[in-house]
């Protein structure tokens, strides 16, 4: 089911306006800063808040005005909201009384459903004694009985450590792959969203900044905002495209680099190649922009390659490498297909 | 480093013995009284009061009315906890400080402020007469069941109201958020989600307002009226003062300290369920508009919370500027009350003692609160800054919260057959008796003061050159200031208003502010009685408002 989204609230500190759609079966990630509104949004969608106006369109029905309980549309909370009172079983079986299961088919279900969450045997389980992760299981193992058109995830790692994280979120990607659902996973760490998303949807202050695929989104941020939240890179006057451009085979130069509208141009550290002596010629026929006198300030370690800060005409520079620059001086090549550009 | 831990240590012997003489010595003498016969162990005064139809009726009846109460409280307290708890409007403040109202009020003035309210020359009575032009009062309450429960329900369903409130304010509202869009309707998100959490709250309310029903004294005693309405906590006053049989009293007591043993434990463990609750209490969602039937709703209910709080206690404060015939259609203002009070104007007999009454009870609650408030400092130090056994000195400390205040009472009658003291140190033993009563009350109110001091000051002035002695003086006392002024005040209106244990010890010489105003209600003498209740408003006033103050700015 198509999932068709346009809400609109005015709120003390902000203003939220946006429009998206999800196709069915993707996992879309929603990121941005704290305070942009992410969660706001996912609650609309859930029915927990109401928009001023807008709509809300699931499988061409407006849900807009439908009532919590009635959307079908379930939600893995932050702090993962397990009923204190009621053991795993309990909380999991919760949603499938709702669905007027028998207590055959409940018991059946659950155990299925801890199955496809990796926790077989904890239905007696007391849901205040489970560990961070476990808890996380167990609220989407509910969400995912309550058998919902839409999943929302707010956050749902944050709470975790950094290890158990990278293994959680592959057990999320895993488990949307196997029951299909449509899922909106909400979050402010870039890596998480550029690593499980089939989309991702970035927003600032109340608004959708850009949507795309993660390589997209990564690859040709559309806003400085955008490039500088999904990761590391370097941000120059596009003045500078003309200053470097080397063109050995004289091709044909697309239209997008000499538009005018451009202010900055960006490119991310591992587009950057160091070149160590200046007589040394890479293979590239492909046009390029490349930055001679370039003093290399500062190399750290990073374990699989080197993050080098550089300096270039007053311009700071961030390349990456795979050994440490031998020299103080170098030259930096760009590929211009790898370059993006804003109007900001 | 374990220098100033033994200074703390020793600080605690004192008051332990003190404490113990007491409170453990009455109690002793009490049960001694209750098991010994002729020199000889006997368990047969307690099992021929368990087994007397007289006391099973009495302990029945005990029982019935504190359940009825209870439940009268739940039905009327909860609806007010649910609407604190989950609207925010005008007024939300006041009824929450209103509802403290009834942890600082005497119980005489509670009687009296029901008198004078719902009577049948009461405010509510006069009101309704001249609203629908009626020549009798419709309303007949006094001296029967419906008064006594509807006085506990009075003084009682604050109490459910704020207990509750408070567990609901602390609910994750998430977890309701989660039920419904894991597809609950509101009304089964309420019984499968709220509900079972609010439990323990409810538990723990009800266990305590059935506790107060269960040892309710001046309420049954005046509002009773007669052998009829007679409860345990009556019964061991009449046995011991008016039958002069202390021996049956104390059995009477055993019986009644069992019973509160088994109802102080349900009340603990359900506190115990209370504190594994959830930490988070973020109002993640917008605040719910009512609509304009709970609006009506919460504008009623709080509309009545008001005039059944404040209306008794204006009641009393209107009547004692009042004279005339006992309708109020036909009185005038004046200040004969006073003027008499303070002896300026000449007066019946009751009125003749209330002068003396003001200064004796005056005079007594300054020194309870003096011996409470160091004995509760010097306790509550050696507590805090004690590694082992803190738990159970504090449990020390806060037993005489088990026993009534009856019971208490009937251990220094006890001492008082022993000693056989003048007039001076009958009011010594009424004075000892309120230090025990008020010092829990002292204590839970200066502990967690001393507890929230980082023992960092300490170090930091020991570091400094000071003497654990020297420190005490000047870092932590001044610290603990204000704790110590707001415990002083509980202590003064504790004692001023402390009824129960001071008129089973007092013979008719002995005057009291609230025995004066028990013999003038008992003589229909209500003005003057609503004179010196006026003072016990504005004393326990005073303690309200310095509480709340202390509440808003602890540490």
């Amino acid at each position: 089911m198509i999932l068709q989204c346009s809400l609109q609230a005015t709120y003390p500190d902000f203003t939220l306006d946006l429009a998206f759609t999800v196709q069915e079966g993707d996992l879309v990630c929603i990121i941005g800063p704290s305070g942009c509104g992410k969660s706001t949004t996912l609650s609309m969608i859930a029915g927990l808040i109401h928009a001023e106006t807008g709509s809300i369109i699931l499988g061409g029905e407006d849900i807009s005005q439908k009532e919590v309980h009635k959307r079908k549309i379930a939600m893995v909370f932050q702090d993962y909201s397990l009923f204190p009172h009621m053991n795993v079983e309990q909380n999991i079986a919760y949603p499938l009384k709702n669905l007027k299961l028998k207590k055959q088919q409940r018991v059946q279900a659950v155990k299925e459903l801890l199955e496809l969450v990796n926790l077989q045997g904890y239905e007696k389980r007391k849901s205040t004694r489970l560990s961070g992760g476990e808890r996380q299981r167990v609220a989407l193992a509910r969400a995912l009985a309550s058998e919902p058109k839409i999943l929302l995830l707010d956050e749902p790692l944050s709470a975790l450590d950094a290890k158990l994280r990278t293994r959680l979120r592959e057990e999320i990607r895993r488990i949307h792959d196997e029951t299909g659902i449509t899922t909106i996973y909400v979050t402010h760490d870039q890596d998480e969203a550029l690593a499980i998303a089939d989309q991702v949807i970035v927003m600032d202050q109340g608004r959708i900044i850009q949507q795309g695929t993660p390589e997209e989104i990564y690859r040709t941020p559309r806003t400085k905002f955008v490039a500088t939240f999904t990761g590391e890179g370097t941000i120059l006057p596009a003045s500078a495209f003309a200053r470097t451009l080397r063109n050995p085979y004289h091709l044909e130069i697309p239209a997008k680099h000499r538009d005018p509208k451009n202010t900055s141009l960006f490119f991310r550290p591992h587009a950057s190649h160091i070149v160590e002596n200046p007589g040394e010629v890479r293979l590239q026929y492909l046009p390029f922009l490349a930055f001679d006198e370039v003093r290399v300030i500062r190399s750290e370690f990073q374990g699989t390659h080197w993050r080098n800060s550089c300096l270039w005409n007053e311009h700071e520079l961030l390349c990456h490498s795979e050994r440490k620059p031998k020299k103080e001086i170098v030259s930096l090549h760009v590929d211009i297909t790898d370059l993006s550009y804003f109007e900001e | 480093m374990s220098d100033y831990r033994r200074f703390y240590r020793q600080k605690s012997i004192g008051p332990l013995v003190i404490l113990f003489s007491l409170f453990a010595l009455p109690l002793a003498l009490t049960i001694q009284s209750g098991v010994w016969e002729e020199g000889s162990f006997t368990l047969k005064r307690i099992v021929s009061a368990i087994l007397d139809p007289y006391t099973q009726r009495i302990l029945l009846f005990t029982l019935k009315q504190a359940f009825y109460s209870t439940g009268a409280a739940l039905v009327i307290g909860l609806p007010g906890a649910y609407i604190l708890a989950t609207y925010s409007f005008r007024g939300k403040k006041l009824i929450k400080a209103l509802a403290t109202i009834p942890f600082v009020l005497p119980s005489i003035l509670v009687v009296l402020g029901f008198v004078m309210f719902f009577g049948n020359s009461g405010t509510l009575n006069t009101v309704l007469m001249k609203v629908f032009d009626l020549d009798d009062p419709p309303l007949k309450l006094l001296y029967s069941l419906g008064a006594i429960i509807l006085a506990h329900t009075f003084y009682n369903f604050p109490i459910v109201m704020s207990i509750v409130a408070t567990a609901w304010e602390g609910l994750d509202t998430k977890l309701e958020a989660a039920a419904a869009t894991l597809g609950s309707a509101p009304r089964k998100v309420f019984r499968t989600i709220t509900l079972p959490r609010l439990i323990p709250s409810i538990v723990s309310a009800a266990a305590l307002v059935f506790l107060f029903c269960f040892n309710s004294f001046a309420i049954i005693l005046v509002l009773g009226g007669g052998p009829q309405f007679t409860t345990l906590e009556v019964e061991i006053y009449r046995q011991a003062r008016m039958m002069g049989d202390p021996s049956s009293a104390s059995a009477l007591a055993i019986v009644s300290m069992l019973i509160n043993g088994i109802l102080f434990l349900g009340y603990a463990f359900s506190q115990r369920t209370l504190t594994v609750t959830e930490t988070v209490a973020e109002r993640a969602f917008e605040e719910r508009k009512p609509s304009p039937m709970r609006t009506f709703f919460i504008l009623l209910y709080s509309l009545f919370t008001i005039i059944f709080l404040l209306g008794p206690i204006i009641s009393v404060l209107y009547r004692s500027f009042s004279k005339g015939a006992s309708r109020a259609s036909e009185t005038t203002f004046s200040t004969t009350w006073y003027r008499q009070l303070l002896g300026f104007e000449q007066s019946s007999s009751h009125m003749g003692s209330a002068l003396t009454a003001l200064i004796n009870s005056t005079l007594i609650g300054v020194a309870v609160s003096i011996l409470t408030v160091t004995l509760a400092l010097l306790l509550s130090v050696s507590i805090a800054r004690r590694k082992k056994n803190s738990s159970f000195l504090e449990l020390f400390g806060m037993l005489p919260m088990m026993t009534s205040s009856v019971i208490v009472g009937l251990g220094y009658v006890l001492i008082a057959r022993l000693l056989r003291p003048s007039l001076f140190g009958t009011y010594l033993l009424i004075t000892l008796a309120h230090t025990v009563i008020a010092f829990p009350f002292a204590l839970r109110t200066i502990l967690p003061s001393v507890r929230s001091l980082p023992e960092t000051y300490l170090h930091a002035s020991y570091t400094l050159g000071s003497s654990p002695q020297k420190t005490f003086r000047t870092v932590e006392m001044p610290l603990l200031r204000r704790t110590l002024l707001t415990a002083a005040v509980f202590a003064f209106a504790l004692s001023l208003g402390e009824f129960n244990a001071t008129l089973i010890l007092s013979s008719s010489r002995i005057v009291t502010l609230p025995v004066v105003m028990y013999r003038l209600i008992g003589s229909y003498h209500f003005q003057g009685a609503c004179a010196l209740g006026s003072i016990l408003i504005i004393t326990s006033g005073l303690a309200f408002f310095l509480g709340e103050v202390a509440k808003g700015d602890s540490v």
